[in-house]
C-alpha cells in the first residue's frame, strides 16, 4: 500500500523544490519556470491519483494510523489536485506580472498538499495539522496583492474566522480525547459504537463544536459571513482555489468526522443538517440575487451550493453520501471554472461588475462560453454535471422521506437560474457600455484551463457514471 | 433494426454543429444545410410512419442503451400511437420553420443551430421512454428557445425570454421532483416509463406526484393561471420561432400529461380529472374571450393557442378513447394551423409595417395570396368543417361530453372563436382599402409564401380524410381507459 502515498511524496518534492528553483532561476524567466514546474508537479500527482481509481479498495491505515488510504481519500485528492491544476494554469497568466511568483506557487502547492492530507487523515491530530497547513498557506495567498486594501481586508477576515475555527476544532478534539482517550477517528468510532462511554453530553458538545469548526471552513449558514469578502478581495485565481479546493477540504473533513464518529453515537443528526441545508441554500440564493459584483455573486452562489451538498449529510444514506461526493467534485469544477472566467475578465478587460460584463461574449468568446456552461451547470440544467449530482442528492432526500427538503432544493435550484441568467443575458445580449471595443485576445493558459474544465463539466454531465460509480464505491467503503 | 429515432436525433445534432461552423464562411450554404437536415429528419419520420404497425399497442422502434445503470438511467427511445404523430409534426414544423427563416441575416449560424438543437430536444421528448432522458430533452428544448427569443426577438424580447425561462424552468424542476419521487418509491429503483407504468403506487403518493408533474405540464400547455408567459414569448419571438413555440413547445405539456399522468399515475389522474376538466374549460373560454379584444394580430393568434390547448387538456382529462385521440389529433392540427397563422402575421408585419388589426385594411386586394391563406388559417382555427381542427375538436367534445355532461358548454367556445376570427377577417381582408397613408403595403412574393402553402396541405388533407392519423392514434388511445380500470 506504500505506492498509494506516491502522489503525496511527489507533491512534497515539488513543494520543496519550487522555492529552490525560484531562487536559482534568472529573474526574467522566474515566473514562467516556476509556474511550469508547479503545473508539472500538480499534473503528475493528479495522474498518479487518477491511476489509483479502482486499484485502492478497502481501508488501509499507514504511518501508525495517522493516515488512511481508501477510495474516499483518493476521490477527494483528485478533486483538490484537479482544481489546483486549473488554478495554476490560470495563474500562469493572471500572476505573470507579480514579482513574487516563486512564493505564490510554493504556497499554492503547499495549500493543495494540506487539502490532500485532510482527505487522507484518519487521526484528529493529522487532520488538524493538515487543515492548518492548508489555511495558513491560503491566508498568505489571499493577501498576495499586499498593496491592495481589499486583498488585505479579505485575508484578515479569513484569518480571524479560520483561526477561530481551528481553535474550536482543537477544543472539540480535546473534549473527544477526554471522553474516549484517543485521537484516532476510527478508534473513537469504535469506542462510541461499543457504547462504553457514558458521558454522552460531552460527546454531544464535541460534535456541536466540530460542526461549528468545520462549518466555518465549509461556509454553511450561519458561519458564512467571511466568504463574500474573502472571495471578492482575494486575487480571483486564489478565490477559485478557495471555492473549489479549501472549502471542499472542509467537506471532506466533515464527511469523515460525521460519518465515522457521529453515526456511531446513534443520535439523530439529520434534523440539524436539514435545517442547516435549508438555511444555507436559501440565504445564499437570496443574497446572490442582490449582488452586482460578479465575484461576490459567485461567492454567494457557492454558499448555496454548499447547502445542496449538506442534503447528503441530512439523508444519511448511501445515495446521499454518493451525491454529496459527486456534488463536491462537480461544484469544485464549476466554481473553479466560474472564478477562472471571472479572473480572465478582470485580467484582460478589467471587468468586475455586471455592467462591465455587458457584451463580454463578443470580446472574450471562450470565457463567456465557459462561464455560461458553468452557470447553467450550477443551476442544475442538463446535460451538465451540476444536474447529475443534484439529481442524486434530491433523489436521496426523497428516499430518506425528506420530500420537503428535496422540494426546497429544487425550488432553490430553479430560483438560482434567475441570477445566473442575468449574467448570461449581460454577456450575450447587452451591448458594451464603452464605445470603443478594442479587439482583445484571450491568453492561452486561461483558454486551456477553461476549455478543459468546460469539457469535464459536459463529460460528467452526459456520462455521470464516471463520478457516480467512483463516489458510490468510496461511500460504501465508509460503511454507513 | 435500423435505429431511426437515434438517427433523427443524431442528424440534428451533427447538423447543428455543421451549420454553426459553415455559417462562418458561407451563410447561404448553412441555411441550405439547415433546411436539408430538417428535411432529412422529416423524411425519416415519414419512414417511421410507413413502418409503424397501428394494431400493435406496445412501443415500437424501441432502442435501449445502458447509460448510467447504477442510477436507473437508460437511453431508451420508442414510439406508440400517441407519440408518432407528434414526432412527425415536430420534424415537419421544424422544416417549415427553417425554410421560412430564409431571410434571417443576423447571426445566421447560431440561429439555425439553435433551431436544430431545439429539434433534438422536441423529438427526444416525444420519443424517450426514460424519465431522466425525457427531462434531459425537455431542458434541451428550453435553452435554445430562450436564446432564440432573446437574441432574435422583438423590442421586449429580454423581458419575454426571461419570463418564459423562469416559468417553464420552475415548472420543469417541479416535474423533475415528481420523477425523482417515482424513482425513489419503486423497487427496484428505475426511471423507465414502461416499468413505472406497471408499478402500483399508493393513492396518496400518486396524488402528490400527479400534482407535481401536472404543474410542470400545465405551465407548458399552458393552463390558465400559469399562462402569462405565453403571450409575451409568442409575440416577441420572430414568426418562425413563434411557429415552433406554439406548434411544438406547447405540445410537450400535452404529451407529457398523457404519457406520465395517465400511463404512470392513472388512479390519481382519474380522481383529479374533474379539476383538470374545469381548468380546461376555463382556459378555453379565457383564451377565446381575451383573444377577441386584442388589437395586435400576433397577440390574438398567441391567445387562441390557450383556447386550442385547452381542448387538448379537455380531451386528455376526459380519459376515454375519443377524448385522448382527439387531444392528440388536436395537438397535431393546432401545430399546423397556428404555425400557418404565425407565419402569416410575420409576413403581414413585414409587408404592411404593422400588425394592428384596425390599421390593416383591404389586404384582400393588396396581398391576395396572403389574404387567402389567412382565411384558410382562420377558418381552420375556429373549426370550420372540412378543415382539420374541426375533426379534432369534434372528437374531443364527443369524448368530453360522454365523460362529463357539463362539458357541453364548451360547444359555445368555437362560436366565440369563429366570431372574433370573422371579425378580424372582416377588418383586415374585406374592408375597403382606405388605409392610412403611412401604411404602405409591399408586394408579396411567391417564394416566401411557399412554406405556408405547404402547411395548407395537411390542413385540407386531414380535414377531409383524417383516418391516416386517427388510425395510428386510436389503438393506443383505447389502452388508456383500460388503465383507468374502465371499459
Amino acid at each position: 500500500m506504500e505506492y498509494a502515498t506516491f502522489p503525496i511524496k511527489v507533491m512534497i518534492v515539488f513543494v520543496l523544490s519550487t522555492p529552490m528553483l525560484s531562487y536559482l532561476t534568472e529573474r526574467r524567466f522566474k515566473g514562467k519556470v516556476v509556474a511550469c514546474w508547479c503545473i508539472v508537479g500538480l499534473i503528475i500527482s493528479l495522474l498518479a491519483f487518477v491511476r489509483l481509481i479502482g486499484v485502492i479498495t478497502g481501508t488501509t491505515f499507514i504511518y501508525s494510523g495517522l493516515l488512511v488510504i481508501d477510495p474516499f481519500s483518493i476521490f477527494f485528492s483528485i478533486v483538490f489536485t484537479l482544481v489546483a491544476t486549473f488554478v495554476a494554469l490560470a495563474s500562469y497568466e493572471y500572476m505573470h506580472e507579480d514579482p513574487n511568483q516563486g512564493e505564490y506557487y510554493t504556497l499554492l502547492l503547499l495549500a493543495t498538499l494540506g487539502m490532500v492530507l485532510v482527505a487522507f487523515s484518519a487521526d484528529f491530530l493529522a487532520l488538524f495539522v493538515a487543515l492548518e497547513l492548508m489555511s495558513i498557506s491560503t491566508y498568505i495567498l489571499i493577501c498576495f496583492r499586499k498593496k491592495d486594501p481589499r486583498s488585505n481586508e479579505a485575508a484578515i477576515k479569513y484569518f480571524i474566522i479560520s483561526a477561530l475555527g481551528s481553535v474550536i476544532i482543537l477544543y472539540a478534539i480535546s473534549l473527544t480525547f477526554g471522553v474516549v482517550g484517543s485521537t484516532n477517528i476510527y478508534a473513537i468510532a469504535e469506542g462510541f459504537r461499543a457504547g462504553k462511554y457514558s458521558s454522552q453530553p460531552l460527546a454531544f458538545l464535541s460534535v456541536v463544536l466540530f460542526t461549528a469548526g468545520v462549518g466555518l471552513e465549509m461556509a454553511i449558514v450561519p458561519f458564512h459571513m467571511w466568504i463574500p469578502d474573502a472571495y471578492d478581495g482575494a486575487p480571483t485565481t486564489v478565490s477559485a482555489l478557495l471555492a473549489g479546493g479549501s472549502k471542499k477540504a472542509g467537506f471532506a473533513a466533515a464527511l469523515r468526522i460525521f460519518l465515522i464518529a457521529v453515526i456511531a453515537l446513534h443520535s439523530n443528526w439529520s434534523a440539524i443538517f436539514t435545517v442547516l441545508a435549508v438555511f444555507t441554500m436559501t440565504l445564499g440564493n437570496v443574497a446572490a440575487l442582490a449582488q452586482t459584483r460578479i465575484t461576490r455573486m459567485l461567492a454567494y452562489s457557492s454558499i448555496t451550493q454548499a447547502g445542496y451538498i449538506l442534503i447528503g449529510l441530512a439523508t444519511v444514506n448511501l445515495d446521499g453520501v454518493t451525491g454529496y461526493m459527486m456534488h463536491v467534485l462537480n461544484h469544485a469544477l464549476m466554481s473553479s471554472t466560474t472564478f477562472i472566467a471571472a479572473a480572465t475578465a478582470s485580467h484582460v478587460i478589467s471587468a468586475y461588475t455586471l455592467d462591465d460584463y455587458a457584451g463580454l461574449a463578443k470580446r472574450l468568446p471562450v470565457t463567456a462560453f465557459a462561464f455560461t456552461v458553468a452557470m447553467f451547470s450550477l443551476a442544475g440544467i442538463p446535460p451538465f454535471c451540476g444536474f447529475s449530482s443534484k439529481l442524486v442528492l434530491f433523489t436521496a432526500a426523497l428516499d430518506a422521506k425528506l420530500g420537503w427538503l428535496a422540494l426546497i432544493g429544487v425550488l432553490n435550484s430553479a430560483f438560482s437560474l434567475g441570477y445566473y441568467i442575468r449574467v448570461i443575458k449581460c454577456m450575450y445580449i447587452d451591448l458594451p457600455k464603452v464605445k470603443v471595443v478594442q479587439k482583445v485576445s484571450e491568453p492561452l493558459p486561461f483558454k486551456i484551463a477553461l476549455i478543459m474544465a468546460t469539457f469535464l463539466i459536459f463529460l460528467l454531465g452526459i456520462y455521470p457514471a464516471i463520478s457516480l460509480d467512483f463516489a458510490r464505491a468510496a461511500a460504501s467503503n465508509l460503511k454507513i | 433494426m435500423f435505429p431511426v429515432l437515434s438517427t433523427i436525433i443524431l442528424t440534428s445534432i451533427v447538423g447543428a454543429i455543421l451549420v454553426y461552423l459553415i455559417a462562418r464562411y458561407d451563410e447561404k450554404a448553412s441555411k441550405v444545410l439547415a433546411i436539408t437536415v430538417t428535411t432529412i429528419t422529416f423524411l425519416l419520420s415519414l419512414y417511421l410512419y410507413l413502418n409503424f404497425q397501428p394494431g400493435n399497442t406496445s412501443f415500437q422502434f424501441v432502442e435501449e442503451i445502458n447509460w448510467v445503470k447504477a442510477f436507473g438511467m437508460t437511453y431508451t427511445l420508442g414510439l406508440d400511437g400517441i407519440s408518432l404523430p407528434l414526432v412527425m409534426i415536430a420534424t415537419f414544423l421544424t422544416t417549415i420553420s427553417a425554410a421560412s427563416s430564409w431571410n434571417t441575416s443576423y447571426k445566421t449560424g447560431k440561429y439555425f443551430s439553435f433551431l436544430l438543437i431545439f429539434e433534438v430536444g422536441i423529438v427526444g421528448v416525444f420519443s424517450s421512454l426514460n424519465l431522466i432522458l425525457f427531462y434531459f430533452f425537455w431542458e434541451l428544448a428550453l435553452i435554445p428557445m430562450f436564446f432564440l427569443i432573446i437574441e432574435w426577438g422583438g423590442p421586449r424580447r429580454t423581458y419575454a425570454a426571461i419570463k418564459f425561462l423562469i416559468y417553464t424552468h420552475v415548472g420543469a424542476v417541479t416535474m423533475l421532483l415528481g420523477f425523482m419521487a417515482l424513482y425513489a418509491a419503486v423497487t427496484p429503483h428505475t426511471f423507465n416509463i414502461i416499468e413505472l407504468a406497471n408499478a402500483n403506487f399508493p393513492m396518496q403518493f400518486q396524488l402528490m406526484v400527479a400534482t407535481a408533474v401536472f404543474f410542470g405540464f400545465a405551465v407548458k400547455i399552458p393552463v390558465v393561471p400559469l399562462h402569462t408567459w405565453l403571450p409575451d414569448a409568442h409575440v416577441e419571438a420572430p414568426a418562425p420561432i413563434s411557429l415552433i413555440l406554439a406548434g411544438l413547445l406547447l405540445k410537450m405539456g400535452g404529451y407529457g400529461f398523457i404519457r406520465v399522468n395517465y400511463f404512470i399515475l392513472p388512479e390519481a389522474t382519474k380522481l383529479l380529472s374533474p379539476i383538470f376538466v374545469a381548468l380546461a374549460i376555463f382556459s378555453i373560454f379565457y383564451g377565446a374571450i381575451v383573444a377577441m379584444i386584442q388589437q395586435d394580430l400576433k397577440r390574438m393568434i398567441a391567445l387562441t393557442s390557450i383556447n386550442h390547448m385547452g381542448f387538448v387538456l379537455l380531451g386528455a382529462a376526459a380519459g376515454n378513447a375519443d377524448g385522448i385521440a382527439g387531444a392528440v389529433f388536436q395537438m397535431f392540427n393546432h401545430g399546423v394551423v397556428v404555425g400557418l397563422l404565425f407565419l402569416l402575421s410575420g409576413i403581414i408585419h413585414e409587408h404592411a409595417g404593422t400588425r394592428t388589426i384596425n390599421e390593416l385594411k383591404g389586404l384582400g386586394v393588396k396581398m391576395p395570396m396572403t389574404a387567402t391563406l389567412l382565411m384558410i388559417g382562420s377558418f381552420a382555427s375556429f373549426g370550420f368543417p372540412f378543415l382539420n381542427s374541426f375533426i379534432s375538436e369534434f372528437t374531443v367534445l364527443v369524448g368530453a361530453i360522454s365523460a362529463y355532461s357539463l362539458a357541453v358548454i364548451t360547444v359555445l367556445a368555437p362560436a366565440i372563436t369563429a366570431g372574433y376570427f370573422l371579425w378580424m377577417l372582416n377588418r383586415v381582408v374585406f374592408s375597403p382599402s382606405e388605409a392610412k397613408p403611412e401604411v404602405t403595403v409591399h408586394k408579396e412574393n411567391f417564394a416566401e409564401l411557399l412554406p405556408l402553402m405547404v402547411l395548407v396541405i395537411p390542413i385540407v388533407l386531414f380535414g377531409t380524410y383524417p383516418s391516416p392519423i386517427l388510425n395510428v392514434i386510436y389503438p393506443t388511445a383505447r389502452q388508456i381507459p383500460r388503465l383507468l380500470g374502465g371499459g
